[in-house]
């Protein structure tokens, strides 16, 4: 039926010709215009993310300027977000914030943003610089909590909890990512110096139901166990659920990130402490890194992202200010705004 | 026999044996992935004032060429009334075996030459076990996606391996305005897919097999080599497709790319690709790519939660091969 496959093709070219032409003019209309801050995380399923996406939005509100953040379904939809960065990276946004799922993959995307000469400045997970290097990706600053840090400071803990000996357990995220493994090397290398020995350490995914299972072998083949670290709030919780189930309430858990949960848990008892890395603060600075470089500022190369560990002891004072840090923090950006 | 000269539609009906109804459907249904295409156009258009924009079309087009590669391959195993569920882990495994020659110190070029081996004779083995020991597509294909699964874990230690080269940046950034060296790829890639599909013997052949397999047999189109040849050519492509996402990712990721799996089958299905063999296109699955694509680009810049991407992406499918019914 040739006479209706040319009629077919017509009509899609007529269409479409009519469209662009029609669109043409209208490119940079009141969608996106110069200033306006495009934001990229990991996914919001994970309440890290979803809360550093609240404080990227609330200063973007308390600016009045326009923040679109969007993130993918699930900690491991690579590619998905590589799309999503894409899809932004043609519209006519000026500055970029962005966490990538790995070090590279946002790349693709972000060679083109440094091409057409906007903004990039990097969240949380660092792009891998060799990578970046030889893709032509300029990033303008590096805002992220001290995740080595975050790892010292739970095994600082860990050993004074434990009395300077004792067994322990590590369950870090994703196998091969380097937030996941500067934090459980920090909290290795804090704990043996503090005298405990690290009897397993494995990788659940980020997810809470696997770091469960992990935890309940390696209780059954460690009953002496004194405690575990885990590298993000998710695990923790299912590792607490585990050692419930075990009726080994006495085991130390302590997770990292600082989500609601997790202090809500600390503060009745379950979780026994967490390193908050205030997402949300990370979400401000990011925002305000992009109105400072908006403005024609030169910014510091790597900011730090305030951290605290948070335990039975200040647990309510966490909850009351939350998502926001209880102690004061530096905001660099503030006077490079003009 | 004479034909009446006015072929106006009462005698097209009346040749067809057909209704009037029916006839409108049918062409409703042969021209199902463009219609979406175009409604997706009229609606993007209308709902966001950037989705025509020239970097939001170069981006569309950009995404859409893995995509547009795989459903390619798969059109080949479905024209013969097969289907291939191993895509994803063929392109995976391949990526990691590129992956593997780079972490040892040998050039990309080798690794990627060594990708495209290794992804056909993955996809000829799928042909092998489907047509020697004649077990039906759908269960090989889906043991061979666990096995091939497995064997990219294993192979990779579950760890990604960052491959830096200058080609594989430049083909993932670079391009000519809205034709994006990816899109060029894919493009090239459907131009030899379509010649070997309907200008060449074997093609004949895929077709056949797909549409009369008695036939076909009667006429001695070996079902072996058909088998085999197709499965090759999806595992070739997979690995095309596994070396652009290497490219595209900065790594080979072992387990990035999953959700190709099943938009592979959609997009050749939306494209018109019979799922009961014999019947299909190649420009039809790159329409299909284009759209299911631009439905997910849609909802990203018109501001629309992520999680109702696959929902919408679902009611898609479903809504083409609902207007397959009226297919002859």
């Amino acid at each position: 039926m040739k006479y209706s496959h040319k009629m077919g093709v017509v009509a899609i070219a007529t269409s479409a010709m009519f469209l662009t032409a029609c669109s043409g003019g209208t490119t940079d209309s009141a969608a996106t215009a110069d200033g306006d801050v495009a934001v990229v995380l990991k996914t919001a399923s994970n309440q890290f993310w979803a809360t550093m996406q609240d404080g990227a939005e609330f200063a973007g509100s308390d600016a009045g300027i326009k923040v679109t953040v969007q993130s993918g379904t699930a900690e491991d939809s690579v590619e998905e977000q590589t799309t999503l960065l894409q899809t932004l990276s043609g519209e006519s946004y000026s500055c970029f914030a962005v966490a990538p799922i790995t070090g590279t993959n946002l790349n693709q995307p972000l060679a083109g943003i440094s091409a057409a000469g906007k903004s990039i400045v990097n969240l949380d997970s660092a792009i891998d610089a060799e990578a970046a290097k030889a893709a032509g990706i300029e990033i303008a600053t590096f805002i992220a909590s001290n995740n080595s840090d975050a790892g010292k400071q739970a095994g600082e803990f860990m050993v004074a909890e434990l009395g300077g000996s004792g067994e322990v357990a590590v369950v870090g995220g994703i196998s091969g990512d380097a937030n996941s493994a500067a934090r459980t090397g920090g909290f290795i290398d804090a704990a043996e110096a503090g005298g405990l020995t690290v009897v397993q350490e494995v990788a659940a995914d980020w997810d809470r139901e696997k770091a469960l299972d992990a935890a309940t072998t390696i209780l059954q083949a460690n009953p002496e166990l004194g405690g575990f670290y885990s590298a993000n709030d998710g695990m923790a919780l299912g590792i607490v659920q585990a050692t419930q189930n075990a009726g080994l309430n006495d085991v130390i858990v302590i997770g990292t990130d600082g989500n609601k949960d997790a202090i809500e848990s600390i503060a009745s008892g379950g979780l026994t402490a967490t390193v908050s890395q205030y997402p949300y603060a990370v979400g401000v600075l990011g925002v305000d890194a992009c109105r400072a470089l908006n403005s024609g500022a030169e910014v510091p190369a790597t900011v730090d992202a305030p951290i605290a560990l948070v335990s039975g002891d200040n647990a309510d004072q966490a909850l009351a200010s939350y998502p926001q840090p209880f102690e004061d923090y530096a905001n660099p950006f503030t006077a490079l705004i003009k | 026999m004479t034909t009446p000269i006015s072929a106006g539609p009462s005698a097209l009906l009346a040749r067809l044996g057909l209704s009037r109804e029916q006839l409108g459907m049918a062409t409703v249904a042969k021209l199902a992935p463009l219609l979406a295409l175009i409604i997706l156009v009229i609606i993007g258009a209308i709902v966001s004032p950037t989705f025509l924009s020239f970097g939001n079309i170069r981006s569309m087009l950009l995404t859409s060429a893995i995509l547009m590669i795989f459903a390619v391959g798969q059109t080949f195993v479905i024209a013969t009334g097969g289907i291939d569920l191993s895509v994803a882990s063929i392109a995976q495994l391949s990526g990691v075996s590129l992956g593997i020659v780079v972490a040892g110190g040998l050039s990309p070029e080798l690794g990627m030459l060594g990708a495209l081996v290794i992804g056909t004779a993955a996809g000829a083995l799928n042909g092998l076990i489907v047509s020697k020991l004649k077990i039906t597509d759908f269960i090989v294909t889906l043991g061979t996606f666990s096995a091939y699964s497995g064997l990219t874990l294993l192979l990779s230690d579950a760890k990604p391996q960052i491959v830096n080269s200058s080609f594989l940046i430049a083909i993932s950034t670079r391009g000519f305005g809205l034709v994006s060296f990816l899109l060029l790829i894919a493009i090239v890639v459907a131009v030899v897919a379509h010649f070997v599909m309907f200008r060449t013997p074997f093609g004949t052949h895929v077709l056949a097999v797909g549409g009369n397999k008695k036939a076909a047999d009667a006429l001695g189109i070996s079902f072996v080599r058909v088998k085999v040849g197709v499965y090759a050519i999806s595992g070739l492509l997979a690995a095309v497709a596994g070396i652009l996402l290497v490219a595209r990712l900065g790594a080979a990721e072992p387990t990035a790319g999953s959700a190709y799996q099943l938009t592979s089958i959609a997009a050749a299905v939306l494209g018109g690709v019979s799922l009961f063999g014999g019947k299909g296109s190649i420009i039809g699955p790159l329409i299909g790519a284009l759209v299911l694509t631009g439905v997910v680009n849609l909802l990203t810049i018109t501001g629309v939660p992520v999680y109702y991407q696959p929902i919408a992406v679902g009611a898609v499918v479903v809504l083409a091969a609902y207007l397959r019914r009226y297919e002859r």
